[in-house]
């Protein structure tokens, strides 16, 4: 699993590859406090394209994401779900919560 | 002295020689190293045996037993961490040297060059430190382990004691299979028949593994076998569990749970589904009837709000009727 990071339009966008899951928590939550440490930054947007697989501590991560989101006065926004990931997102009826494109 | 310490490193000395020896240990105590001395091989075997030294020097030609057969012994001794051993040696042919070191890590020629000597303690004093330091995260991972393992039994037991309170399942003409992937997995059925008949089955899955996962199950029991008991409908029962989970559990940790009345006098199905993969009510022929997807968020995500615990009702007849 990897996470890149960039900043555009005041647009934090992590990009994430690979499986998402309980081994990635750390780099997560790094790369999750650069981003919303950043004043300039007004939206997270999680990109999940190159994302092949997903478990439940990764939609656990999502939910603390989304609270500390919304503490720091920030959107937030899921992007291009494929596949296996597109799939448990709907089953957990995540898009009740975010904004999934 | 500690040796764990510092750079020092604890050597076993082993020549024939008093002046040898003497030499060679005020040369490492000056630099900072414990010294054992023993007068002939068979003495450093045992020495080794005893004092678990860092390094071995020695010498090949001694009475009683050379240094060939002692480093032949005390590598066949040495466990999963080899002691390095560096011979000394006045028998410094091309043939001894290159039997030497089939048995030992390096060779210094006698008479020592102690600059020599120096310059190739300090690459195996490296090697020991690394040594040392791989050892102990070894233990510590040994350590973790352990305590995971501690854990997960007591996570294991702690909900048989709980599954045990639970009507079985297969009391109520019930079929089921959970397939764990580890001790335990957050994977549970509870079964409970109502006051009036009706029977009450909910299939949770928490998040992760292990104890985390029985934690989040837990506060999940005692709510639904209470409110069955008194006859609470499942919408009733869904928006407990959601509140209790939200209550009690950080904002990451939910449980994806189906809740399920079945009604065979009525012949009617009542299901909440949420953040589970779909219910399938198979028909007698077993293809598949009717398919009740997720509605709604799992347990402890969602607001506790009653139109989210809605139910869905499915009716079915029976294959006899």
């Amino acid at each position: 699993m990897q996470i890149s990071l960039r900043t555009e339009d005041r647009r934090a966008i992590l990009r994430l590859t690979g499986r998402f899951e309980f081994s990635m928590h750390r780099d997560f939550r790094e790369a999750v406090d650069t981003a919303l440490q950043n004043r300039d930054v007004e939206a997270v947007v999680i990109d999940l394209a190159g994302v092949e697989y997903l478990d439940s501590s990764a939609l656990g991560m999502l939910l603390m994401l989304r609270d500390r989101a919304n503490a720091a006065k920030k959107s937030l926004s899921l992007a291009n779900p494929r596949g296996m990931v597109k799939q448990a997102l709907e089953i957990a009826r995540f898009d009740k919560l975010f904004s999934i494109a | 002295m500690d040796t764990a310490a510092g750079s020092g490193i604890k050597v076993l000395v082993a020549d024939d020689q008093k002046a040898n020896r003497h030499i060679l240990e005020v040369f490492l105590r000056r630099e900072g190293h414990t010294v054992v001395v023993a007068n002939d091989g068979a003495q450093a075997v045992a020495l080794h045996r005893q004092e678990h030294p860092d390094l071995v020097l020695m010498d090949i030609m001694m009475p009683v037993m050379d240094g060939m057969e002692a480093a032949r012994r005390i590598n066949a001794e040495s466990g999963e961490i080899h002691t390095p051993i560096l011979f000394l040696s006045m028998l410094n042919d091309r043939q001894t040297m290159l039997d030497g070191l089939e048995l030992a890590d390096d060779f210094i020629p006698k008479p020592i060059n102690f600059g020599l000597l120096r310059a190739k303690l300090r690459a195996f004093i490296r090697q020991v430190q690394i040594h040392r330091t791989l050892r102990v995260q070894q233990r510590r991972i040994e350590l973790y382990n352990d305590e995971m393992r501690r854990e997960s039994e007591v996570a294991s037991f702690i909900l048989n004691r709980v599954l045990a309170h639970t009507e079985a399942p297969n009391q109520h003409s019930l079929q089921y299979r959970v397939v764990p992937s580890a001790l335990f997995s957050g994977d549970v059925v509870f079964a409970r028949r109502t006051p009036s008949g009706r029977l009450h089955v909910l299939l949770a899955d928490a998040v992760g593994h292990g104890l985390p996962a029985a934690i989040n199950i837990l506060p999940l029991f005692f709510p639904f076998d209470g409110l069955s008991r008194k006859g609470y409908p499942i919408s009733t029962l869904a928006r407990e569990l959601n509140r209790r989970i939200r209550d009690l559990l950080p904002v990451d940790r939910f449980v994806a749970a189906t809740l399920v009345s079945i009604d065979t006098e009525a012949g009617v199905v009542e299901i909440w589904n949420g953040g589970n993969p779909p219910a399938l009510l198979l028909g007698p022929d077993g293809r598949i009837a009717k398919r009740v997807d997720s509605m709604q968020m799992a347990l402890g995500i969602n607001e506790d709000d009653p139109a989210l615990f809605a139910t869905q009702r499915l009716v079915f007849r029976r294959a006899s009727n």
